[in-house]
């Protein structure tokens, strides 16, 4: 624990960028259970509501307590990008690790295939699928996963290009080492670094997709919430309902904040040689 | 008993069509327990000779002739046909390998003992619990003070003498018959060199190890090995008993190394042989070194020298011979 919180100090946006995912992460996983209200519970004698001390941050139209609706939502939007990149980072992997390995024609195949899904309009096919009304939390997952592999793909095929003619690899082999050790043993674990700083910066920008789908009124669906979903229910009258807006602009806001400083920050620890911001 | 026998073998890498020899008819045959060494100048293929004993070329390399290795259980296995699966089992358990940048053969992410007992777990029967005390006498073995302490260190935080010897422990964990040492000492100091040579030739007679040692210190080779191999341009210019060869060297060649060497030990400013060593992409007709030979004459530059066998363990190509008396 204490080497975890050394690590998180030794760099500056490091360790801001934490302290504001943990709060975000604290206030979606234990705040629903002390708020008094439920995210969904209507109670039309209070609706619109401007913040007070008994609705911290108002209410919505339905009478909904909107800081409660923030926490589900919170759970929602970061529910989504953690999923999303996980299965991203995962589908990058693998294919980034096939084509350095195998090489030769699939290698052509499969980075032309990164080439195509990166033309894609990425925006445009999920709006265009989810429109026709196939909307649900697992099909944006999946979506976003299927629309987000390939830069991952890109850094580990160009990592593992590099790392795999290192001498360390041929003494690995000189030993006598199976192909299957001498990747998951020796080469992946040089790759991890990479890796992890390009999935926390996607997690970012997943939030910021997720969030315009949801704010479009294509993503996640009500009841259920996510901070896009709340952002668009302010949308009737920006000025007279502000608070509904506002603070989940502002959550959405911190969040990518947020994980672009961890980003920064892992880039920084983990390659000495970039000097970017430090 | 001959451990390993390498018959005409020859190396060519063809790119786009070209056809570069890089390693051209080289025959010797090592015994069991005896030290060979390799010696010649940057680029005459020492290191390719290495790579393809234990089977691990470059792609776009390939290999003719023969390489035959008697195997712990006495079956004769010929590496140049044998299947990619046997050979994966043969590195590590009957051939190890050494090479030249200790800290680069290392993995920087993964401590140093668990790099050994990570080859222990694939290469040897130990069984996992005594894993780790086995790495630890490793360690130990190869004349490290605190077994300990470089167990759980990094490859960067260790000094270039101690990561060689680390490098040395990975190679003799699964616990070979033939060690190939690639310029094994050639980043250490003069210290360490001493040092780390000492040590090899005391694990050699420990473990009954069977040393290739390739090195471009003639007088590391002179002191050290059983036999001699000079390599010069892919070309085996001469090879024999040190002692045969450091009595009467018969190739211009070897008589010029074993004059710098002398010269050097001498604290003399040594004659250095003139011109450069010659390029593999376009050799010279003839033989190879006819272009620096204080000796050369017409048939050098058209005809390729032969071996000759001056006696059963000492054989040379060229036309006249330095010192047959």
């Amino acid at each position: 624990m204490k080497r975890i919180v050394d690590f998180i100090c030794s760099d500056k946006s490091l360790y801001v960028g934490s302290i504001l995912i943990g709060i975000i992460i604290i206030f979606s996983l234990i705040g629903p259970s002390l708020s008094p209200y439920n995210y969904s519970s209507q109670n039309l004698s209070e609706a619109l509501q401007s913040p007070s001390v008994s609705h911290p941050l108002g209410t919505d139209y339905y009478g909904r307590d909107v800081l409660a609706r923030m926490m589900h939502g919170g759970q929602i939007t970061l529910g989504i990008a953690l999923l999303a990149t996980t299965i991203a980072v995962l589908i990058g992997m693998i294919i980034g690790l096939i084509s350095a390995f195998v090489g030769g024609w699939l290698d052509r195949i499969l980075m032309r295939l990164v080439d195509i899904m990166l033309g894609f309009p990425k925006l445009f096919i999920i709006l265009l699928v989810i429109g026709m009304g196939y909307s649900s939390i697992g099909l944006i997952i999946l979506f976003l996963a299927i629309f987000s592999w390939m830069e991952i793909a890109r850094i580990v095929r160009s990592e593992v290009l590099v790392i795999k003619e290192q001498l360390y690899i041929k003494s690995a082999e000189a030993i006598g080492l199976r192909r299957r050790r001498i990747i998951f043993i020796h080469i992946l674990p040089n790759v991890m670094g990479t890796i992890i700083v390009s999935s926390v910066l996607l997690i970012s920008t997943l939030i910021l997709i997720e969030s315009s789908i949801s704010f479009l009124g294509l993503g996640v669906q009500p009841p259920n919430a996510s901070w896009g979903t709340i952002l668009t229910e302010g949308r009737f009258d920006p000025i007279g309902t502000w608070w509904i807006s506002v603070f989940s602009g502002i959550f959405i806001i911190a969040a990518i904040i947020g994980f672009n400083l961890i980003g920064d920050g892992l880039r920084n620890i983990l390659d000495p040689k970039f000097t970017g911001n430090s | 008993m001959s451990l390993l026998t390498v018959e005409n073998l020859s190396v060519v890498n063809s790119p786009s069509g070209r056809s570069i020899s890089i390693l051209r008819n080289i025959s010797f045959s090592l015994n069991s327990g005896e030290t060979l060494a390799v010696i010649g100048e940057t680029g005459s293929g020492k290191s390719m000779l290495c790579k393809s004993i234990i089977g691990l070329l470059p792609p776009g390399f390939s290999r003719s002739g023969n390489i035959w290795y008697i195997s712990s259980d006495n079956t004769k296995i010929s590496i140049i046909t044998a299947e990619e699966s046997d050979l994966l089992n043969m590195r590590g358990r009957e051939i190890g390998m050494v090479f030249q940048e200790a800290v680069a053969s290392l993995n920087p992410v993964v401590r140093c003992g668990n790099q050994i007992t990570d080859v222990l777990s694939v290469k040897s029967k130990i069984e996992k619990n005594k894993r780790k005390k086995h790495a630890l006498k490793l360690l130990e073995t190869v004349g490290l003070s605190e077994p300990e302490r470089i167990f759980h260190a990094y490859p960067h935080q260790l000094s270039g003498g101690m990561t060689q010897r680390v490098a040395l422990a990975l190679a003799l964990a699964g616990e070979p018959q033939l060690l190939i040492a690639d310029e094994p000492s050639s980043s250490l100091d003069s210290i360490s060199k001493k040092y780390y040579l000492n040590l090899l030739n005391r694990l050699k007679q420990e473990n009954n190890l069977t040393l290739i040692l390739v090195t471009h210190d003639v007088d590391e080779a002179l002191s050290f090995a059983d036999n001699i191999l000079v390599l010069y341009a892919g070309c085996m210019t001469e090879y024999g008993r040190t002692g045969d060869i450091q009595k009467s060297p018969a190739h211009p060649y070897t008589k010029a190394l074993l004059d710098i060497a002398r010269a050097l030990k001498e604290n003399n400013l040594p004659a250095a042989i003139p011109g450069e060593i010659s390029s593999l992409t376009n050799p010279p007709p003839g033989c190879r070194f006819h272009p620096r030979c204080p000796k050369a004459q017409d048939i050098c530059r058209v005809k390729e020298p032969s071996s000759i066998c001056i006696s059963n363990s000492h054989s040379v190509r060229c036309f006249f011979l330095v010192d047959l008396s």
